[in-house]
């Protein structure tokens, strides 16, 4: 084991601890408040991971999209509703929660066999020689994964040069529609919810 | 025009299609429409139709063939191909002009008739409806679409005797009507089911040709019987339609309806249609000389019987009932004996006299205001003048008594096919079958005159039994009706003149029009020269006078003869059973009506109540249990409904691990 | 330790919790922040098989994916968060033990 994988083995199991600590705390803490300030934290070493994959756009999106957007959204509405008068808690029957848990161990215990039992033996590990080998200079395999390759993916632009990959650009081609389909849903998504959450004149209700 | 004229035949779709429309305003419309526009509607709608006809009927004279239009198949089902087709040949010619014309002046008649009544527009409407029915019946190129026809004009049928429907003894009498045409429906049915099975085809013209292409099958058929039970079943419906024994108890109460409808669905047309199935069908009842013989005697035992009923009635519209079961009667005693032209010539004679019967007994009525028991009339000759010579001249064609009118001539043709009649089966065989019959016929051609001149003599000549105030009120109703029933009296007297037979000086067009359908080879095709025809006419109309006179004697003046030979010993007795109708309502009430309704209450009590209930209740209570415990998985509640979800997945997972456990 | 078993448990820990969120807590914000969570489990191990699988083979196609499930998450967030401002609006409470007005 050479040193940088070391690191990323330690990187990984650091993040992934915090990972689940502050998720477990999302779902343990009576305050909505605390709970939101978890996710929060749960979504940063999240990030971090996502960045190990050597996937920093997506983790720069998660920060922005998750850590920035989806949690302000989270903390506004704690605030417009307004929860002091009633204490929220894990308040189902003893017996829901003993099969909630029991399950979601099984879930847990099930899928790691599955996995482990079915995924092939024959996984390489990315090392950083493999990778680099594919690509024709070390430049390219630093813009792989970054901001600017992404939108060249996104727009069908050819991205490697590779000539084998360079000619199929048939798949890249169709990422342009997923991408306006994307827009549209969250339009439709923003139109839906100030509809739904605007507040009515008395002669419209 | 003349284009239009050439190709009729790619206008029959018309003839019936145009009462159909104005079915269709009348009905949805109508009440919104002024009075005027509704009268317009009903009759311009069947007055086309009628000159359609008359253009078909030219047109099939003209050339001498069928006008044949399939418009399309109406539905497949496995090897039952039923199509959509109107066939104009020469017997449905005539009918469908006695349909619409004898409609057309019926319809007119109504606007006199009906002057005044809430339901006008309904009135119309409905009659349009049967004409549509009417024509669809005679023109059908497939026993489905006479089926259809059938059925529309018994349902019409109901739907106008029952018009009056809130006298409860008027919508009973419909639904009298309609239960017991059902009867007859069934066997009628039946029957056309049985002729797919054998024939493998409803088409009329394709059962024919059946019968020619594989004689060796039909001659087993004839053996085996199947003929004739097939034919038996059609006449079955015949009789329910065409009320004659034993289902003839719906056409006397059927007179609850409005005399215009008597005049035309229970008297012209729709009373016929079983005489006219058998012709359309003649090729197919002249296989079985069973069937025949069985029509021949239901046919005369009906006009004999009928006819001793008719002699007592006091309600001028039952008289009037019974004469047309009477005279059903004949017609199906000049099909039996094979005759066929002969018994559609009198369904045509009959509908134009008996029309014009009926619609001057409406005339009376009306001027009597709703009056219609004849002991409280007398004396209308003076007050009514046109109505008395319509009724006279129509009378005079009812009995056959004065040469060269219309009913003379199809009466007296018909007496003289049966008397040539030479058949019989069984016990019959060896006896002169026809003789018998013929002296059937007969008497009941002197019943016939009897009543007829008796129901003149009570209305018209006695001395009124009315008030002298009201006597004085009774005046002609509307020109419109006075019109309809001259023309009626006109065509009751020149009617028949298509058809004089050789013996008396004609060639009988009619006849040999009609021989195109009716196979000519058939047993009337034969020309008895000699003077047997003669001697039977002389016989019938010389002794049909006689009673005539007998009766306008007895009646005439007034009823003091008559009335105290009913008031005690044989007379007394025969009066009554003739007034009651030989109590045949109440033996079919106790025979069927009781039982079946003891019967019903027993199933109902048991089989219903018990078991039927007691299953669908069950099935009920079932669902419910299971419901109730289904109920709680329907928690409302988000988070269980996520743990459902969550347990599918684990559900999923498991089944996917045992399935792969040893790979 | 930085192996494809190992994110894809990671992943399938966080789901797990996420999940029991979902099955047990009464509040809905809760209820939709950990369906977040469970979101980014899947977004996880996602990537993790786009990385240890194909990455080597210049293939990127995990990452839209998960643009693309972020899409998705923050329109769900957003309505599902309206819902949640009307439900409150109206029954003054966003507890699902009371919203069960569907209960058969």
């Amino acid at each position: 084991m050479t040193d940088p994988v070391v690191l990323t083995d330690v990187l990984f199991l650091l993040f992934s601890v915090t990972a689940i600590v502050f998720s477990l705390l999302v779902v343990v803490m009576k305050n909505p408040i605390h709970s939101s300030i978890s996710l929060v934290l749960s979504f940063l070493p999240i990030a971090a991971i996502y960045v190990l994959f050597h996937a920093p756009f997506v983790a720069v999106i998660q920060i922005l999209v998750y850590a920035g957007a989806i949690m302000v959204l989270f903390t506004f509405v704690i605030m417009m509703v307004d929860l002091s008068e009633k204490e929220y808690t894990l308040h189902k029957g003893k017996i829901y929660k003993l099969l909630s848990f029991l399950i979601m161990g099984g879930f847990l215990l099930m899928v790691p066999y599955m996995v482990t039992r079915f995924l092939p033996e024959t996984i390489s590990e990315p090392k950083e020689s493999v990778v680099l080998s594919h690509f024709t200079s070390k430049k390219e395999a630093h813009e792989f994964g970054s901001t600017k390759n992404i939108g060249k993916l996104i727009f069908g632009k050819p991205v490697i040069n590779d000539p084998v990959q360079a000619n199929d650009n048939t798949l890249k081609s169709m990422q342009i529609v997923s991408f306006e389909l994307a827009s549209i849903l969250i339009m439709v998504a923003i139109v839906g919810a100030m509809i739904l959450a605007r507040t009515r004149k008395k002669e419209e209700r | 025009m003349i284009h239009f004229i050439d190709n009729i035949e790619n206008y029959i779709y018309l003839i019936p299609l145009l009462p159909l429309i104005g079915f269709v305003i009348n009905g949805l419309i109508g009440k919104n429409l002024p009075r005027g526009i509704v009268y317009f509607i009903g009759c311009i709608s069947i007055f086309a139709s009628f000159v359609l006809s008359a253009l078909a009927l030219w047109k099939v004279i003209d050339t001498g063939n069928a006008l044949e239009i399939a418009y399309g198949s109406w539905f497949h089902s496995g090897g039952l191909n039923v199509s959509i087709g109107l066939k104009v040949d020469q017997l449905s010619a005539v009918m469908i002009n006695i349909v619409s014309g004898v409609g057309f002046l019926i319809h007119f008649y109504s606007i006199g008739y009906m002057k005044g009544d809430e339901g006008i527009y309904k009135f119309f409407a409905y009659l349009n409806l049967f004409c549509f029915a009417m024509l669809v019946l005679v023109m059908g190129d497939n026993l489905l679409l006479l089926f259809l026809g059938w059925e529309g004009v018994g349902l019409c049928s109901y739907l106008l005797i029952g018009f009056w429907y809130k006298n409860k003894d008027y919508a009973d009498a419909g639904k009298k009507a309609f239960i017991v045409n059902r009867i007859g429906d069934f066997g009628f049915l039946i029957g056309i089911f049985l002729i797919f099975q054998y024939f493998g085809t409803l088409n009329i013209a394709g059962i024919q040709e059946f019968l020619v292409k594989h004689p060796g099958e039909v001659k087993l058929l004839i053996e085996g019987g199947v003929i004739t039970i097939i034919t038996l079943l059609l006449f079955v419906g015949a009789t329910g339609k065409s009320a004659q024994i034993p289902l003839y108890v719906w056409l006397p109460d059927a007179m609850a309806g409005p005399t215009p409808v008597s005049a035309l669905i229970h008297a012209a047309t729709m009373v016929t249609a079983g005489v006219y199935m058998i012709g359309r069908l003649h090729f197919l009842f002249s296989l079985s000389e069973v069937t025949m013989l069985i029509i021949l005697i239901v046919g005369a035992v009906t006009a004999l019987y009928s006819g001793t009923i008719a002699i007592t009635q006091k309600d001028i519209k039952k008289v009037l009932a019974y004469s047309t079961i009477s005279q059903l009667g004949y017609m199906f005693m000049a099909m039996s004996v094979g005759a066929f032209s002969v018994g559609i010539f009198h369904l045509m004679t009959h509908a134009f006299f008996k029309a014009l019967l009926f619609l001057s007994a409406g005339s009376v009525i009306i001027a009597c205001h709703h009056e219609q028991d004849m002991t409280k009339m007398g004396g209308l000759s003076k007050r009514l003048p046109v109505t008395h010579i319509a009724m006279f001249i129509g009378m005079l064609a009812l009995s056959g008594t004065v040469p060269y009118i219309s009913g003379f001539l199809s009466k007296d043709l018909i007496l003289e096919k049966v008397f040539l009649f030479e058949g019989g089966l069984g016990v019959l065989s060896g006896l002169p079958v026809g003789k018998i019959f013929w002296g059937v016929g007969l008497i009941t051609a002197l019943f016939t005159a009897f009543y007829s001149f008796r129901l003149m003599g009570m209305t018209f000549w006695a001395k009124t039994r009315m008030k002298d105030e009201d006597y004085h009120h009774v005046k002609e109703p509307s020109k419109a009706m006075s019109t309809v029933l001259i023309l009626l009296a006109v065509l009751s007297i020149v009617g028949g003149w298509v058809g004089i037979p050789e013996i008396l000086g004609g060639n009988n067009p009619f006849h040999s029009f009609l021989s195109k359908v009716f196979d000519p080879t058939s047993a009337h095709g034969e020309v008895h020269h000699g003077n047997t025809p003669y001697i039977l006419m002389g016989v019938s109309t010389s002794l049909g006078i006689i009673l005539a006179i007998i009766a306008a004697f007895m009646y005439g003046k007034n009823w003091s003869f008559p009335e105290r030979f009913t008031q005690k010993g044989i007379g007394k007795l025969l009066h009554r059973l003739s007034y009651n109708k030989y109590y045949i309502d109440e033996l079919y009430e106790v025979l069927f009506v009781k039982t079946i309704m003891k019967g019903s209450r027993l199933l109902w009590k048991w089989v219903d109540a018990f078991i039927i209930d007691g299953l669908v209740n069950g099935t009920g209570r079932l669902a419910q249990l299971i419901a109730k415990l289904g109920q709680n998985v329907q928690t409302g509640n988000v988070n269980t409904y996520a743990l459902s979800i969550v347990l599918g997945v684990m559900a999923l997972l498991t089944w996917f691990m045992i399935a792969t456990y040893n790979n | 330790m930085f192996t494809l078993q190992n994110s894809i448990i990671l992943g399938l820990i966080l789901f797990s919790i996420g999940a029991y969120g979902v099955l047990t807590r009464r509040n809905l914000l809760v209820v939709l922040m950990s369906l977040e969570i469970m979101f980014n489990a899947v977004n996880l191990i996602v990537l993790a098989f786009n990385y240890f699988r194909f990455y080597q083979q210049g293939k990127e196609l995990g990452h839209y994916f998960v643009l693309l499930v972020i899409a998705v998450a923050a329109a769900e967030a957003a309505v599902g968060l309206a819902i949640l401002v009307t439900i409150y609006r109206n029954r003054r409470n966003v507890d699902s033990d009371e919203l069960t007005e569907m209960k058969g």
